[in-house]
C-alpha cells in the first residue's frame, strides 16, 4: 500500500526529473555544440598549419588565396553546422509536442476520470437520498473544477447550468470571476435560452473559438459585457433524461481545440451517468 | 513490475474535498509531466536501440 501523504511530490526518479538544474534532455543539444566547435577548431587548426608550412604570405595575391581557402572550408562547415542544430531542435520540439500530450493523457485518464467514476459509483451505491444528494453536489463540483482544468488556459470558468423545471441555472462553476447569473429559459424573448434548451434537448455540443469573429446561429452569441471569447457547451443527458449543459469558456479567442471538446464530452456523460436516476 | 492504487490517495483527497482543487491539478500537472517525460524519453531510446541494430532495422 502507498504511503505517501496527499499532494507529496512523488518519490524516486520523478523528484529528479523536477529539480532545477539541467534535466538529462538538455545534455544531448549541449554536447552538439561542443561536437561542432570542436569540429570547426579542428578545421581552423589544420588551414592554419596548411597555411603557414611554408612561411607566412608574403604577397597581397598570396593573401587573398588564403582568405579565399578559408572562406571557401568555412562555408560547408556552417551549412552542415546549422542543419545539424536544426534537427536538433527539430526532435526537441516534436519531443516537448509527445510529453505535452502523454501529459494530458495521463491527467484526464489517470486523475480525473478515474477518481470521478468512482464517485459515480458512490452515488447509485447511497443509501438515503441525502447521502445521494450530497454525493451529486459533490459530483456537479468535481466535474466544473476538471473541465476548468483541464480544458483551455488558466483564465478559463467551468459551468454546470442543471436543467429544472424547463428552465436551467448554475448549480456547479469554478475558474475566473464570479457565479453565473445567466438563467436560460423557453420565455419567447430569451432566444439565447431557447437555444441553449434546444441544444440539450438534442444532445449537442457547440465549439466556439471566437464569438467576435464567427458568424454564430442566432441565439449563441454572448451576452451584452461578457468576458469570454470562446467556449464549449456540452449536453448533459443519460439516455432519454435530460440534465442540463456543462459549459466552458475563456477570455482568449482560440482557447480550446478537439482534445478539449473531446474531454468534455467525457465529463458531461459522467456527470449524466452520475445524475440520472434509476427507473 | 508495477504495483498501486487504481484510486490513489492524493486522488480520493480530492473527490472528498480534502483538498482545494487548484492544490490537487498543480500537483497531477507536476507527476504527470514528470511520468510523461520519463515515459517518451524512454520510448526514444528504445527506438534509438532499435534503428542502430541492424538485426532490427528495416
Amino acid at each position: 500500500m502507498s504511503s505517501t501523504p496527499p499532494l507529496a511530490d512523488p518519490p524516486g526518479p520523478d523528484v529528479g526529473a523536477l529539480a532545477p538544474e539541467p534535466s538529462p534532455a538538455a545534455w544531448p543539444r549541449s554536447r552538439l555544440r561542443a561536437y561542432i566547435a570542436l569540429e570547426a577548431s579542428a578545421v581552423a587548426l589544420g588551414y592554419l598549419v596548411a597555411v603557414l608550412w611554408d612561411g607566412l604570405p608574403t604577397t597581397s595575391s598570396r593573401w587573398a588565396l588564403v582568405v579565399a581557402g578559408a572562406v571557401a572550408v568555412a562555408i560547408p562547415l556552417g551549412i552542415k553546422s546549422r542543419r545539424e542544430l536544426r534537427q536538433e531542435a527539430d526532435a526537441r520540439s516534436a519531443e516537448t509536442i509527445a510529453i505535452e500530450a502523454d501529459t494530458k493523457l495521463r491527467l484526464v485518464v489517470g486523475d480525473v476520470v478515474t477518481p470521478i467514476a468512482e464517485v459515480v459509483g458512490r452515488v447509485h451505491q447511497a443509501g438515503t437520498e441525502a447521502e445521494r444528494g450530497s454525493l451529486r453536489g459533490q459530483l456537479k463540483q468535481l466535474i466544473v473544477e476538471a473541465a476548468a482544468n483541464l480544458c483551455g488556459g488558466e483564465r478559463a470558468r467551468a459551468t454546470f447550468f442543471e436543467l429544472d423545471g424547463g428552465e436551467m441555472r448554475a448549480a456547479a462553476w469554478f475558474g475566473r470571476g464570479d457565479q453565473p447569473e445567466t438563467v436560460f429559459t423557453e420565455a419567447p424573448e430569451d432566444r439565447r435560452g431557447q437555444e441553449a434548451l434546444l441544444l440539450v434537448r438534442f444532445h449537442d455540443f457547440l465549439l466556439v473559438d471566437d464569438v467576435r469573429a464567427e458568424k454564430l446561429p442566432r441565439g449563441a452569441e454572448p451576452r451584452p459585457g461578457a468576458t469570454y471569447r470562446s467556449f464549449i457547451s456540452v449536453a448533459v443527458f443519460c439516455a432519454e433524461e435530460n440534465l442540463g449543459m456543462l459549459s466552458v469558456d475563456a477570455p482568449e479567442p482560440y482557447a480550446f481545440d478537439e482534445t478539449d471538446l473531446n474531454v468534455m464530452r467525457a465529463m458531461a456523460q459522467l456527470l449524466g451517468a452520475g445524475l440520472v436516476d434509476r427507473h | 513490475m508495477i504495483r498501486g492504487q487504481v484510486v490513489p490517495d492524493e486522488a480520493r483527497a480530492w473527490t472528498a474535498g480534502l483538498v482545494l482543487a487548484s492544490d490537487y491539478f498543480a500537483w497531477a500537472r507536476r507527476r504527470a509531466v514528470s511520468k510523461a517525460s520519463a515515459a517518451i524519453r524512454t520510448r526514444m531510446d528504445r527506438r534509438r536501440v532499435r534503428s542502430e541494430d541492424p538485426g532490427t532495422s528495416r
